[in-house]
């Protein structure tokens, strides 16, 4: 039952990916991007402008928004790439994530990433022995700035290919990250 | 089969030693069976107050399980013994250890003979280490008794009480006992008194060749094992006034199972894992009692020593390999003075630890020193009163700690009484906590002690290997005790004097700094750096009821009945902020959890219950144990990543277990017993793995001397 279920929502989360952009004043929709493939030795680059995945080829353009490697996550910024990109970690839930803040962007620096790697630290949960878990913190909402300086919330949904409603870091197929988000192409900090 | 040939070699050796031992005793005229029936002894305790109390005296929650239904059960271990008890639970995780009144295992403090048992393993005394042969009661008390045995005794205190060979005489008894699927236990149990002199010897042998409840497999659920113990005892009575002797206690274990194991090359590979643990215990103790006068000194000196190793089967590498040994010398001396109803009692004592393992950097010593008094009031058995307190003196901390407590009993009339008890209770931060140097490679993060971790993060940070740090470095501080309130409330109702007994208790525990592990930095690969700090607080509560009718002669019928609610503190603030979210695993949305949702402290059943029926026939000389016992639902582990529970899919099934066990004694020297233990099937493959189906239990015991009659 669970898994038609799930089943049925990742064809849904496709059917709203193939859908073409929001134009202008009609409200933005949320965006599922499931199986975002991280299990390479590079990182895996995404654009929300897009939508998509980018190749590494483009790496040092400011055509990528935020990239995976494992469960690090970096953003186009700083010690990363060559994009303005920051984020703003919120307690809070998604969908009550209406407005962006105007100041507060974090980039990636030597010292620390913008969303900081570690357990409870940055985006996920690692439950330890015996399972070894990852899962993401629930009520943790991403709101970043884009390479180009639009503004995006994300919330991270799953690590585990075809994100299973109980996964088990030991036998699941991990490095796949199921992200859901809103891209404001306009420029403003509206995110409703 | 190995196994098998050195088990009953075990037989014949150390039946030829303990029947010499004995010879001298046949000619002894006062030989007499075991008594099996201790309802006369049962009726004093000793452990709520460090003296021999009236049970029905008593000012505190307490509970006994006696030696009958021990033996009438079948049950070989400790732990299969005290699951059958109300208000008690057990933990599964690291070795099995008890709950009381939903305290953790590691605040119950587990003794032997009045003395704490070592070796714990994440701060619990695996119970299934505890043999019940040769128990002559186990002592339960409920709510902390720090004010007399110090740390550890926060949930309660578990005594068990071994065999006295003055009140047995003499003895020689064999006993073998078969549980299915592989497991068989062989005891011989030798007492002689003359006189002034009794010696008691107690051999066991238990062995499992494991079995498996999940198939395809390399793993064996049930784990292999063989246990060897040996209980001795030598008492003199000097004279009425004196009285002294010696305990001596050995006992080794092998553990070993197989399973997959992922190796440095990440390739899974079948790795066998070994344990071996070697008990050694010498308890020396002297006691001078006059008229109004009671002194006693005691020695307890204990060795414990583990050594676990996982090999890889094909290539021949110590994939992990951890030893563990320490040593506890300990004395106390108690004084206890009674004039009139006044009983006053005091105590000083001392004992001197040492630790050395590969999961710290060098060996530990501490030391500590005591103090405790206490001061028992009893007016015309009416009124009951006790008042105690203990101060400790550790030698790595500054801090000594006050564990107050005070009871009262009244006794309203022969139909009500009211108990009533309140205290603290205190659990030392252990050596893990304070000094442990780990490092799971395999996983990739590390644990260091409290008081060694600043050092190691310094060093780290001067390689260039701390990437970040989640909690500031300044925030180490040297742990201090957990500390605990406790408060009991009993009402005892007699509708039938001697026959029926209705007792129901509410109990509240507040515990405060408690010890946890947090992520403090993380390395420039990206592993963990865990310490501890004083941080939670949580809360149990409940109450616990129990009926005991004797229907008629020989038919006793126990019902037992625990409601639990035990909750984080910190948890029910953060939900009260709105700061704690769930996702719903199936349409990934989410929301806040409510306070309606969150189900408090994994590991805990809201509601469990048990039903026993004892019924013993004299005429035909047999008796029958049927219990019943129910555990509730209970949380299992987080599954949506916000660390409580709080959704139906982090919790374990509950079970029913039913258990059933007949003893015939033939010619009083004969005891045949058959019994059936999981007559449900019940199987919990997930949670239980270890959790046999159906099992049946044959067992023989012989009472060689009682033909000497």
């Amino acid at each position: 039952m669970r898994k038609t279920l799930l089943l049925a929502l990742t064809f849904l989360a496709l059917f709203s990916c193939t859908k073409e952009e929001p134009t202008g004043q009609t409200p933005l929709t949320a965006v599922l991007k499931s199986d975002i493939n991280a299990n390479h030795s590079t990182f895996q680059y995404f654009s929300f402008v897009t939508g998509d995945t980018i190749p590494t080829a483009d790496s040092s353009t400011t055509n990528w928004d935020i990239a995976f490697k494992g469960t690090t996550v970096i953003l186009n910024s700083g010690i990363s790439g060559t994009g303005n990109a920051g984020v703003v970690i919120l307690d809070a839930i998604f969908s009550e994530v209406t407005e962006a803040p105007t100041t507060g962007y974090a980039q990636d620096s030597n010292s620390s990433l913008a969303i900081p790697a570690g357990s409870n630290n940055g985006w996920y949960n690692y439950a330890g022995p015996p399972n070894h878990t990852i899962t993401p913190l629930a009520g943790k909402v991403f709101v970043i700035k884009t390479a180009l300086g639009n503004y995006a919330k994300l919330e991270f949904i799953s690590y585990y290919k075809g994100a299973p409603a109980e996964p088990n870091g030991l036998t699941d197929e991990s490095r796949y990250f199921t992200i859901r988000y809103v891209y404001q192409p306009d420029g403003t900090t509206n995110l409703e | 089969m190995n196994r098998l040939i050195t088990h009953f070699f075990f037989i014949l050796v150390f039946g030829a030693v303990t029947t010499c031992l004995s010879a001298q005793a046949q000619d002894s005229t006062n030989s007499n069976k075991i008594e099996t029936d201790y309802n006369l002894i049962e009726q004093i305790v000793v452990t709520a107050t460090k003296t021999e109390t009236k049970i029905e005296n008593s000012t505190v929650p307490i509970s006994v399980i006696a030696r009958k239904y021990i033996d009438a059960s079948g049950s070989v271990k400790l732990s299969d013994i005290l699951q059958e008890h109300t208000g008690l639970q057990l933990s599964n995780f690291l070795g099995t250890g008890v709950q009381l009144q939903g305290m953790s295992a590691e605040y119950t403090l587990i003794l032997i003979n009045g003395e704490p048992v070592i070796g714990k393993n994440a701060g619990v005394v695996d119970l299934s280490r505890i043999i019940v042969s040769n128990i002559k009661k186990v002592e339960i008390i409920k709510g902390p008794v720090s004010c007399l045995y110090g740390s550890d005794a926060i949930g309660g205190v578990i005594n068990i009480i071994t065999e006295d060979a003055f009140n047995v005489k003499d003895a020689v008894q064999l006993s073998l006992q078969y549980k299915s699927p592989t497991n068989l236990t062989t005891s011989l149990f030798t007492a002689f008194t003359r006189k002034k002199v009794s010696f008691e010897n107690n051999v066991v042998h238990n062995f499992s060749n494991g079995y498996h409840t999940i198939k395809e497999t390399v793993h064996k659920e049930g784990t292999p094992y063989n246990d060897f113990t040996i209980n001795n005892k030598l008492t003199v009575k000097a004279n009425n006034n004196i009285q002294a002797g010696i305990g001596f206690k050995y006992y080794f274990s092998k553990l070993h199972n197989y399973d997959y194991y992922l190796n440095d090359v990440e390739e899974n590979i079948i790795a066998k894992q070994e344990d071996r643990i070697n008990e050694f215990n010498i308890s020396p103790f002297f006691k001078y009692s006059q008229k109004n006068i009671v002194l006693n000194i005691r020695n307890y000196n204990s060795f414990y020593k583990s050594e676990t190793g996982i090999y890889g089967e094909n290539i021949n590498t110590d994939l992990y390999l951890d030893n563990f040994k320490q040593l506890l010398n300990k004395v106390e001396v108690q004084l206890d003075y009674t004039k009139k109803n006044h009983l006053l009692t005091v105590g000083t004592g001392g004992f001197y630890n040492l630790v050395k393992s590969n999961r710290n950097d060098d060996k530990i010593t501490q030391h500590q020193e005591y103090l405790f008094a206490q001061y028992q009031y009893e007016w015309k058995s009416k009124i009951f009163f006790n008042v105690g307190n203990r101060i400790d003196f550790p030698s790595d901390f500054k801090i000594q700690w006050l564990s107050p407590k005070a009871s009262i009993r009244f006794n309203v009339n022969k139909y009500f009484a009211i108990k009533l008890s309140g205290g603290r209770g205190f659990k030392a931060p252990d050596i893990r906590q304070q000094y442990l140097n780990f490092t799971n490679i395999l996983v990739g993060y590390s644990v260091y002690g409290s008081n060694i971790a600043v050092e190691k993060l310094d060093e780290l940070e001067a390689l260039g290997q701390i990437q970040t740090y989640s909690v500031p470095k300044e925030n180490i501080k040297d742990l201090l005790a957990e500390k605990s309130w406790n408060g009991n409330a009993t009402f005892e109702i007699k509708p039938i004097p001697d026959k029926l007994k209705i007792e129901v208790n509410y109990f509240r525990n507040q515990l405060t700094d408690m010890i946890e592990a947090v992520p403090t930095a993380t390395k420039t690969n990206g592993a963990l750096i865990y310490t501890y700090y004083n941080l939670n607080k949580v809360y149990t509560q409940g109450v616990e009821a129990n009926i005991n009718y004797q229907i008629i002669n020989g038919l006793q019928l126990e019902i037992g009945y625990n409601f639990l609610d035990a909750k984080d503190v910190s948890v029910l603030n953060e939900i009260k902020e709105g700061k704690i979210f769930k996702r719903d695993p199936i349409t990934l949305e989410t929301s806040r959890v409510t306070k309606k949702e969150y189900g408090g402290l994994f590991d805990r059943s809201k509601q469990s219950f048990n039903i026993k029926i004892y019924y013993n026939n004299t005429k035909y000389d047999f008796n029958t144990y049927l219990r019943v016992i129910y555990r509730g639902k209970y949380g299992w582990s987080d599954v949506n990543g916000n660390q409580i529970l709080d959704t139906k899919e982090e919790y374990a099934r509950g079970y029913t277990l039913l258990n059933f066990s007949f003893t015939k004694t033939f010619k009083d020297k004969y005891n045949l017993k058959f019994g059936i233990d999981n007559m449900l099937n019940t199987k919990r493959p997930k949670y239980i793995p270890s959790m046999n189906g159906i099992t049946a239990i044959v067992g023989l015991t012989i009472n060689f001397l009682n033909n000497h009659q």
